[in-house]
Formats: C-alpha cells, sequence, structure tokens
C-alpha cells in the first residue's frame, strides 16, 4: 500500500524525524523475524517512548494503516511478517524495567525488556521470572506475552500469561485499557496473551515474581529406549515430583550435539534425559532418591547427577548447543513446535522420524519431555528451492502428525503466517469462525498484525465438525431453537452459584459424565454438567487430585464463575456451545498451546455469557494441591468497555445476557 | 552477485576480497558464510552498536542482511551507498557478536568485506597515509612517527591544540591521539639500544605497532617477560593487520609475506603483545588462498605464533588490586586462545575477584575505531565506563595496548579509581 507524504510528514511529527524509515534498504531490514517469511513493510517506526504508542496507533487506524509490533523479531512462524504492508511498530526501544518490587515480588517492565535482562536483575535480588524461553537473552517480554513463550521450565512453573498480574493493553483501535486479574469476567489477560499482536498489543506489564530456588540438582539419565524415556517422566508426575526441568533429545541428536560440544553424553542412548530438581535440599534430597528408584525401574542405561556447578553446567552444555551444532550443518534450521499430550510423545516421534526420512531431510529432535513439547530442527539451505520446499511440506506434515496424535500445531512458537494453513487441521469451522470474529470484534478494520493465525479459506479446508454427544446435541438443538426464536437463556448448573433471572433456564445437568481421568498425562476430561462433589469422590478414588475442592456446583460452574483462578489456569481443554448453537473446542490434553486465541482463559470467569460449557479437561495431580481461597461468584459481569464487542461476536442477539462496562483508563 | 564480486578475468590472480572465510565447520566462501545467518537474531545483544541505537541497521543481523541482499543483486550499492557505510562503518570489528551466534558467523569479517568492496577508508586522510607507511616505507613511517613523538613530548602538539589548528576537520584526530597517548611517547627501539640481540634466539618477538612506537615500555616489559627466552625483536616487519583492515588485500598479503620471510623457516616461536596480531597471524593461510607455496608457508607461522601470556610468570605479584576483569575487546573474536590462556592464569591469581566477562559486557571500541567514528565510540566507552564502575572493578587488564590506551583515558576522565593496564604489565 502506498503512504501519502502528508500521512508520513504527521506520522514524523508524532514519533519524531529520526524515528520513521522509508528508504527500501531500511524497510528490507524489518522484513524478515527468524523464519523462512518475508514481506517489506511500508515505513518502520521507532518507538523510544512509550506515550507516543496510542497516539500512533490511533492515527495508523485513522489512516487505516495495518501495522505489525515487532521487537526482536526472533519469531520462528512469521509473526512480524507485514503481509498487508504497512507499518512496523519497532518496540525493542522501550525496554527499560520500571520497578522491581522485593516486598510484594512484581516487576513492571516496558515490552522491550530483554528477558534475560529481568531474570538477571531479579536473581541479585533473590527472585525469579520463571519463563524461560531458549531465546531469554535476545527475546523481548513483550513478544513473550504475544506469543505466550514458556521454555524448558514450564512443566513446573507455567507459561508467561500465568506471570502477568496486570497489562496496559492498547487496543487494535488506540484505545488504553489498563487490566488486572481479579476482576469479574473473562481472564482477558490470560485472553490476549498468545494473540500474537493481532488483538493489540502490550505497552506495559506487570510480571509476577518469585522466590529464587536456592537449590538445584540436576540429573542426566540415558534410555534404550524412548518409551523408558517418556515412561519415567510419566511415573515421576505419579509420584509427585515436578522436575523443573525436562529435557530431551534423540540418539540422532545426541550424537550431533556430542560430535560438536563434547559435553560427555553418551551416545549409544537411544534417549536422553536432563532432569533438574529444585527446592530445599532435604526436599531434593528426597526426590533425587525416588528419581532414581524410577529411572533404575524404568532399566536407564546411565544415571549421573551433577555434584558440583561445573559438573551440572557440563550437562547443560550439550543440550544449549543442541541449536547451535544444529546451525551449523545447514544454512536454515526450521524449528517444529508440535506439542502432543505427553503419553503419545514416543508415537508422535516415530511419526515425525518417518515424515523427515521420508522426504530425506536431516532433523535434530529436542522435546520438553514434561508437556509434550517436541523442537525437531530440521536443516536445510533456503536456496535450493526444492530442499527448501521439501522441509515446508515435512514441517506441515508434522504438524498434521501432531494434531493426529492429540495435540497441537504450536505449543509455545505461535501459529504466525507459516502455520496459518495448519490451524485448519487442529480446528474445525465453527471454533475457526469463532476466532474470526473475536478478531473482527475486536480489530474491526483488521489493522492489527493482520492476516494472521486465521487460516485463508478455512471453511473449505478445516477438518470436519467435533461430533456431538447425545446431551451436547440436545442442547445444541434448544440453544438453535432459541437463538432462532430470539428467547434469551440463562446457563446454570446446580444452581448454586448466581441467582436466578427472569430469563428461560439451560441446565447443563444432563453433562454429567467424567469422561477419561487420565494417569498417564494427568488430565481429567469431564462434562461440565459434573458436581465438584462426585468429581471430587472419583479422583479419590483414583488416588489423584485436583485444585479444585468440592461444593455443592458444578464443575462447569466452578470454572464459568472463575471461583478458584488456580484451578481455571489449569484447565487446558474446552469445549462449548456459542449462544448461536455452535460447538467450539479448544485444546485438550496438551500441557501447553499457543494455536488460536485461548479460549479457555476467555470462558473462564465469562459465567455463560459467551455460551454454555459442556465440557473441560484439566491438569490433576499425585499430591493433595492447596485449595487455594475460592471468590464469590460475581452476580453482575462487569467488564471493560473495550471487549463488549467480544460479547457481541459470540452472542449477536445478546440471548445469555447483557453484561455491564466499565471505563477504563490509562 | 553483484559488479563488486564479480570473478576477476585471470583466475591465477589473488582476489580483492577472502574467498575463504573461517567457520567451526570449515571453510566457507563470503556468501555461504552471509547465508549461515538464518536470522535468528542471538547476536543483537552482544552487538555494542546495536544496544546504543536500537535498529536493526545496526545490528549484526542486519549488515549481514545487507550483504547478503547486495550479494544477490537485490540491491544496487550506489543509491544506498550513504546507509550501507552508515551500517558497516559503524561495526567495532570487534567479534562479539560471532561468540554470541551459535553458528559462529564471523560478522566482522563480513563487514570488512563490504568496507573493501565499497572502498571505504574511514580513518582520517592523513592518519591512515602515516599508518600505511609502515609497511609501504618503513623508513619514511620511523621518520615521520620520530617526528610526531618530538611533536607530542615537546608539548608541541599541545600548541597547535592551544592555537585551534587541530579544530580543522582532517587534523581533529590529532586532538583524540594526543588524548590517549601515554604523557611521554618512547620507541621500543631506544630501550633497547643497548642489548645486543643473541645469535641464537630462542624466541622472535613482534612487537604490536604500540609496543613499537607509541609506548615503549610496554614493548619493553614484554621484551623482559621474554628475557628467559633469548628474545630477538623483529624491527621493521608488520603483520600487516592495519592493511587488512583498513587498506588493501594485496598490501596486507605482502607484508605478511615479508614478515614470514623474517620470521625465518625454522621452529623458533614468534611471540607478539596483542591479541589482535596474534589472531591475525593465526588467521594468515586465508590470505593465500590462491597459492599453495603461501599457504603452507602461513600454516607455519600460524602453528608457531604465541602470545605472550604463555610467557607470563604464573604466580605474580600483585599488590592492591581486589576486583579485576579481563576486557575481552579485539579484532574479529573475542573467543580464540589467547583469552582461555589469559583468563586460566588471572583465574589462579585472582580467584573470586576476576569478575565475569559476560556477553552484554560493552567491548571497549578497537584499534582505530574511535578515529573513525568518533561520536559512537565515545558513547561505547562511556557504557563501557559504567560497566567497570558498577562492577566496582580496580583494574582492567587488556590483551591489546591500543584497546588498554584508549580505556585509560575514559578512566580518568570518568571513573579514575579505576585503571586499565595490559597484561604484561601484571607485575606492576
Amino acid at each position: 500500500m502506498q503512504i501519502s507524504r502528508s500521512v508520513l510528514k504527521q506520522l514524523k511529527k508524532i514519533a519524531g524525524e529520526q524515528n520513521v524509515l522509508t528508504d527500501a534498504l531500511s524497510l528490507s531490514l524489518y522484513s524478515y523475524d527468524c523464519s523462512l517469511s518475508r514481506t517489506k513493510p511500508d515505513v518502520v517506526i521507532l518507538v523510544s517512548e512509550g506515550k507516543t504508542l496510542p497516539v500512533l496507533i490511533q492515527f495508523l487506524v485513522k489512516h487505516h494503516i495495518p501495522f505489525t509490533p515487532r521487537a526482536a523479531a526472533t519469531n520462528h512462524a512469521g509473526g512480524c511478517a507485514t503481509l498487508y504492508g504497512g507499518a512496523v511498530l519497532d518496540l525493542t526501544r522501550l525496554n527499560r524495567i520500571l520497578t522491581i518490587n522485593t516486598q510484594e515480588k512484581f516487576a513492571d517492565v516496558q515490552p522491550g525488556v530483554i528477558t534475560a535482562d529481568l531474570q538477571d536483575q531479579a536473581s541479585r535480588l533473590g527472585l525469579l521470572y520463571a519463563p524461560d524461553p531458549a531465546s531469554a537473552r535476545v527475546c523481548t517480554l513483550g513478544g513473550n506475552a504475544a506469543q505466550n513463550a514458556s521454555g524448558a521450565r514450564c512443566m513446573k512453573y507455567g507459561g508467561t500469561a500465568d506471570y502477568i498480574l496486570e497489562a496496559d493493553w492498547i487496543s487494535p483501535t488506540g484505545e488504553t485499557v489498563h487490566l488486572t486479574r481479579g476482576n469479574p469476567g473473562p481472564d482477558w489477560i490470560g485472553f490476549l496473551c498468545g494473540s500474537e499482536g493481532t488483538l493489540g498489543l502490550f505497552s506495559q506489564l506487570r510480571l509476577k515474581l518469585i522466590d529464587e530456588p536456592k537449590h538445584i540438582k540436576t540429573f542426566l539419565v540415558t534410555f534404550s529406549s524412548l518409551q523408558e524415556g517418556i515412561q519415567t517422566v510419566t511415573d515421576l508426575a505419579a509420584q509427585g515430583i515436578i522436575p523443573r526441568c525436562v529435557e530431551a533429545m534423540d540418539n540422532y541428536t545426541t550424537k550431533t550435539v556430542e560430535e560438536f560440544s563434547h559435553a560427555g553424553y553418551p551416545t549409544g542412548a537411544q534417549a536422553l534425559l536432563i532432569l533438574e530438581l529444585d527446592g530445599t535440599p532435604k526436599q531434593i534430597e528426597t526426590e533425587a532418591a525416588r528419581l532414581e528408584e524410577i529411572c533404575r525401574k524404568n532399566s536407564c542405561q546411565t544415571f549421573t547427577a551433577a555434584r558440583t556447578e561445573a559438573e551440572r553446567a557440563k550437562l547443560w552444555l550439550g543440550r544449549r548447543a543442541a541449536y547451535a551444532a544444529t546451525t551449523l550443518t545447514a544454512p536454515n534450521v526450521m524449528v517444529g513446535d508440535g506439542t502432543v499430550p505427553r503419553s503419545q510423545l514416543p508415537l508422535a516421534l516415530q511419526k515425525v522420524n518417518e515424515i523427515i526420512s521420508r522426504y530425506g531431510l536431516t532433523a535434530g529432535l529436542l522435546f520438553h519431555a514434561g508437556d509434550g513439547n517436541f523442537h525437531p530442527h530440521l536443516v536445510f539451505d533456503e536456496r535450493n528451492r526444492l530442499q527448501a520446499s521439501l522441509a515446508a511440506k515435512a514441517a506441515k506434515e508434522i504438524l498434521q502428525a501432531c494434531v493426529e496424535c492429540g495435540g497441537t500445531v504450536s505449543g509455545e512458537h505461535g501459529v504466525g503466517v507459516e502455520k496459518r494453513a495448519a490451524m485448519a487441521f487442529e480446528y474445525d469451522k465453527h471454533t475457526l469462525g469463532f476466532f474470526s470474529s473475536l478478531k473482527n470484534a475486536l480489530d474491526p478494520q483488521h489493522l492489527s498484525n493482520p492476516g494472521k493465525i486465521i487460516p485463508v479459506d478455512f471453511a473449505e479446508k478445516c477438518r470436519p465438525d467435533t461430533p456431538l454427544s447425545p446431551a451436547e446435541e440436545q442442547l445444541a438443538q434448544e440453544i438453535k431453537k432459541r437463538f432462532n426464536q430470539n428467547i434469551s437463556s440463562w446457563v446454570t448448573g446446580a444452581g448454586s452459584r448466581r441467582k436466578h433471572t427472569t430469563s428461560s433456564p439451560l441446565n447443563t445437568r444432563g453433562l454429567n459424565k467424567i469422561i477419561e481421568v487420565d494417569k498417564n498425562n494427568y488430565t481429567v476430561t469431564a462434562q461440565a454438567g459434573v458436581s465438584t462433589a462426585e468429581l471430587a469422590q472419583r479422583l479419590e478414588k483414583e488416588g489423584v487430585f485436583s485444585s479444585l475442592a468440592a461444593d455443592k456446583g458444578t464443575l462447569g460452574g466452578a470454572f464459568a464463575c472463575n471461583i478458584c483462578p488456580e484451578f481455571s489456569r489449569q484447565v487446558t481443554g474446552l469445549k462449548a456451545l456459542l449462544p448461536t448453537g455452535q460447538l467450539v473446542c479448544y485444546g485438550g490434553k496438551i500441557m501447553k498451546n499457543a494455536a488460536g486465541y485461548n479460549l479457555c482463559r476467555l470462558f473462564a470467569g465469562s459465567a455463560g455469557e459467551l455460551g454454555l460449557i459442556t465440557e473441560l479437561t484439566f491438569k490433576i495431580y499425585a499430591t493433595p494441591q492447596n485449595r487455594l481461597a475460592r471468590k464469590q461468584a460475581a452476580q453482575n459481569s462487569v467488564w471493560p468497555k473495550a471487549f463488549t464487542a467480544v460479547k457481541q461476536a459470540a452472542d449477536p442477539a445478546f440471548l445469555f445476557g447483557q453484561v455491564k462496562e466499565r471505563e477504563t483508563h490509562e | 552477485m553483484n559488479e563488486f564480486f564479480s570473478p576477476t578475468l585471470d583466475p591465477r590472480r589473488p582476489k580483492e576480497h577472502i574467498d575463504a572465510l573461517p567457520a567451526p565447520g570449515g571453510i566457507r566462501s563470503l556468501y555461504d558464510s552471509v547465508c549461515f545467518c538464518n536470522r535468528c537474531n542471538s547476536c543483537a545483544q552482544s552487538c555494542p552498536t546495536f544496544r546504543l541505537r536500537q535498529e536493526e541497521f545496526f545490528s549484526p543481523r542486519g549488515r549481514n542482511q545487507i550483504l547478503r541482499l547486495v550479494l544477490e543483486g537485490k540491491f544496487k550499492i550506489a543509491p544506498y551507498r550513504r546507509l550501507i557505510e552508515k551500517s558497516m562503518a559503524s561495526c567495532l570489528l570487534c567479534g562479539a557478536c560471532a561468540a554470541g551466534c551459535p553458528g559462529k558467523i564471523p560478522t566482522a569479517e563480513h563487514v570488512l568485506e563490504m568496507q573493501r568492496a565499497l572502498g571505504v577508508r574511514p580513518l582520517p586522510v592523513l592518519l591512515h597515509k602515516i599508518l600505511s607507511w609502515r609497511t609501504s616505507s618503513p623508513r619514511l613511517f620511523e621518520t615521520t612517527a620520530a617526528l610526531c613523538r618530538w611533536a607530542h613530548n615537546s608539548y608541541g602538539v599541545k600548541l597547535l591544540r592551544a592555537c585551534g589548528i587541530t579544530r580543522l576537520p582532517f587534523l581533529r584526530w590529532i586532538n583524540h591521539a594526543d588524548d590517549i597517548l601515554p604523557h611521554k611517547i618512547t620507541f621500543l627501539r631506544q630501550h633497547l639500544k643497548k642489548e645486543n640481540p643473541p645469535h641464537n634466539p630462542g624466541v622472535l618477538y613482534l612487537p604490536s605497532l604500540e609496543a613499537a612506537y607509541l609506548d615503549g615500555s610496554l614493548g619493553l616489559a614484554a621484551y623482559q617477560k621474554l628475557q628467559g627466552h633469548q628474545p630477538k625483536v623483529l624491527f621493521g616487519v608488520s603483520s600487516g593487520l592495519f592493511e587488512y583492515v583498513y587498506g588493501s588485500l594485496r598490501r596486507a598479503r605482502h607484508a605478511a609475506q615479508k614478515l614470514m620471510m623474517s620470521a625465518g623457516n625454522g621452529s623458533t616461536p614468534v611471540v607478539t603483545d596483542s591479541a589482535d596480531v596474534f589472531f591475525f597471524i593465526k588467521n594468515y593461510p586465508r590470505l593465500f588462498s590462491h597459492s599453495k607455496v603461501w599457504e603452507r608457508k602461513a600454516r607455519r607461522l600460524a602453528a608457531r605464533v604465541r602470545f605472550i601470556a604463555d610467557y607470563l610468570p604464573k604466580k605474580p605479584q600483585i599488590q592492591g588490586i581486589n576486583r579485576v576483569q579481563i576486557d575481552k575487546s579485539a579484532l574479529f573474536s573475542f573467543e580464540n586462545e589467547a583469552f582461555e590462556k589469559t583468563e586460566k592464569i588471572f583465574r589462579v591469581i585472582f580467584k573470586k575477584n576476576l569478575l565475569h566477562y559476560g556477553y552484554k559486557d560493552t567491548p571497549t571500541p578497537p584499534f582505530g575505531y574511535s578515529f573513525r567514528k568518533e561520536n559512537l565510540s565515545k558513547e561505547v566507552c562511556f557504557c563501557r565506563v559504567k560497566d567497570i564502575a558498577r562492577t566496582q572493578t580496580d583494574a582492567v587488564f587488556f590483551l591489546s595496548g591500543l584497546s588498554a590506551m584508549e580505556l585509560n583515558y575514559w578512566l580518568k576522565k570518568y571513573y579514575p579509581s579505576a585503571k586499565a593496564e595490559h597484561i604484561v604489565r601484571l607485575n606492576g
């Protein structure tokens, strides 16, 4: 698109003459990220002051200029590519850590702060910022929030979304909204985190810091088969041992890495695990003994514990050099990011190896075994067109294989433009349609990082509709009927949480099955009408635990009213009937999911105003969990004004209740 | 391929650009080497210019991409010459990016190639001329250097400054040179006037430019460290590093050939006091990829070259220094054996008081940078001083005399409680 001179002149006035780049060479330097996508923007704006950001966005919106936020541009999925030209908003200069509060343990940061900088600063004060993407030394916190980045410590500590306490969000229309956690209504921060800049951007973040564990112990364990390695991780979870990191490599990668780094890894092993425990010395000692026992039970070949810091560094040397080892073999490395339920890892890896050998490619295989997230490093030369197209095809097939194994196309790298088509493998047309209407609602002009996440013409290419259970079918018919007849509805379960209104009730009592208690993945899938008491009883019988305490209400009610936010964050999969009667499905038994908008966070606290939740999948544990403070269900939903369009997108006729608007200020 | 990199008509003629760049996986052509940058941006935070400017133009990734675009013919140089020069000339050539890069891509070498292709001679003309005489006309250089020494030592330069003559654009560099140089310039030759060169030397000492002509006491200190090995000083020859960075490859090769001939074919080690020179000689073979005979000779010399750290006493006496840092600023890479050996020695002496030099520590601008990019150099040095002050470092030891001189000036100005020294002065 052509940006007129007068518009550029005004842009220079807002951002500063030196901060607006328009020459072809500069634009070329902002046309790429770490992926293969290259598209030239029309203008690059170097944002040097946070306060100009909303003004700039308002100006761009006024002139219908698409904008793409960008910081370190380390994205592996083409998230920074400007598909429709427009402006690149370079946020790298917003790199100040504003506050670190050691009393209340939080840090206020600008989006361009390098992740490792915050980690280093916090560490000096005895605190830890837990998310640790592999590129922490160069990626930015704003980018982490946009992708919901996690990293090796995710199994124990969770991803970026779990660490954002408050945020200043600039909507795609340029309105600044201060978001906090704990207000009635959906978990907006969780929903926006991972939206890849397609729903606006964060201009400031308040991040949670935790006490840094003083004692860490690292182990290197090798196995003669991948299955044994994965079984070990499952057994650890079953014993209630959640390691700080569980990193794994296959035989080929171990050999490549050893050749490069000489870290002393046994090259004969089929699977190599690096496990790390943290906590108090006593706790580590107990867990280490149990860890060794489990590893030996699963016939480990070698079991090495690091005794000194130097030995620990040596154990990590190979793992840290893995990317470097692959980058030496060819000019390009395509880093995959499929995630499957942990129990499906051996099958998924087998499929991946088949695909790689079928295409005659070379790839290293690294994975975060704890959360089923694996990163095949496909090496190729983009100058060789045939090789590049084979690599792209193989990467796509790998993603398809992940979905077939019950997984997702992205665990932490996001979808961007490169995995956009693969979204059709994972989601049906209703879910993709819902994603699309959410985008339309918040960004009606499609100006904020347009063209990402949602595949083009998805209705024709996407997977078939998810089959409905008889109870879901019955409810879907009823909702459709009411939608056609314009009848207001009120979602209710046991009726214990919110007062009845005059609307006709839609009861979830028929949805009363606990579908699966999966002790391999440590997840439960249950219908929303199951009572929390029945659920607790069943879990007790199975010898597992969840964060949700038993009460008079239902599972769906507890989640929809967000009475236990900690539990809501443990929900990994969801099915819901929209007020139009369409079923949307998101996530599943996967521990992390960065594909699409996070519907689990959107429906948590939505109090039935966005639709009727029919099924939930959530994490369970081998040991009793701290039952955290329960909140009273809010009787009135009060949403920030900027988000009322979301309600309209889900419920165009406002049949599932009205939400009150809350004015938001900077 | 664009017009600057088109192959010469005579394939036997040495090319005016390097076609064999070092990489951990082997030797690569320039284009291959550039293409191995997969834009992961791991280098960005170790690049001092990117950290200061926060612009892709000043990042190693950006520089590599510019070169790639030019090599692939996607951009003609002519319309963007000013921008390309701006990006390339801002590079410190410190090699910190190569250390941060997972694939160890030698971006500094790429930048140098681009500078050669652009025909950039970024040093002030007069300074460039004087320094280039060192290889082309050694006698003229020595005479000019003596004249400059006299002008500096007899306060002539101060007088010129007071008169405002050095404010003239082409003479402005004199101010900075006067600032960073020691109070009294001495030549190494003066110090060693009474020494008789041994007939059967145990080591050949190749003094760096600064040790030979700017701070003779530094050369003397290095010489004294070699006393037990019957050292012979190689006067009148240079490694060709200056020509390699600022001149032409032809002249760099010529200087290297001269050094190889002076050093002879024996196995006597050639010792140097500058990590830059040491690393450059180690990489001599790639200068001669067009001639097998010279390449073989270059390999032989590369195997013989040693850094002065090998000859430092293992347990020197240190007093009054608590917190110490080794500054790894160097040309092209700070990940070479010279640093490893020095660090080992320092770790034994200073133990926990040896402060870690991390990937985000700002390097001191190496050789000549402050003369070509005065303002940026000032900013980089200021960041370096801030790093030193933040860590409350007492002494910063360098493996190159020029960088030590540069930082010393800024330390005196902003943080006088710390000092910068070359490692040969470890004993005070």
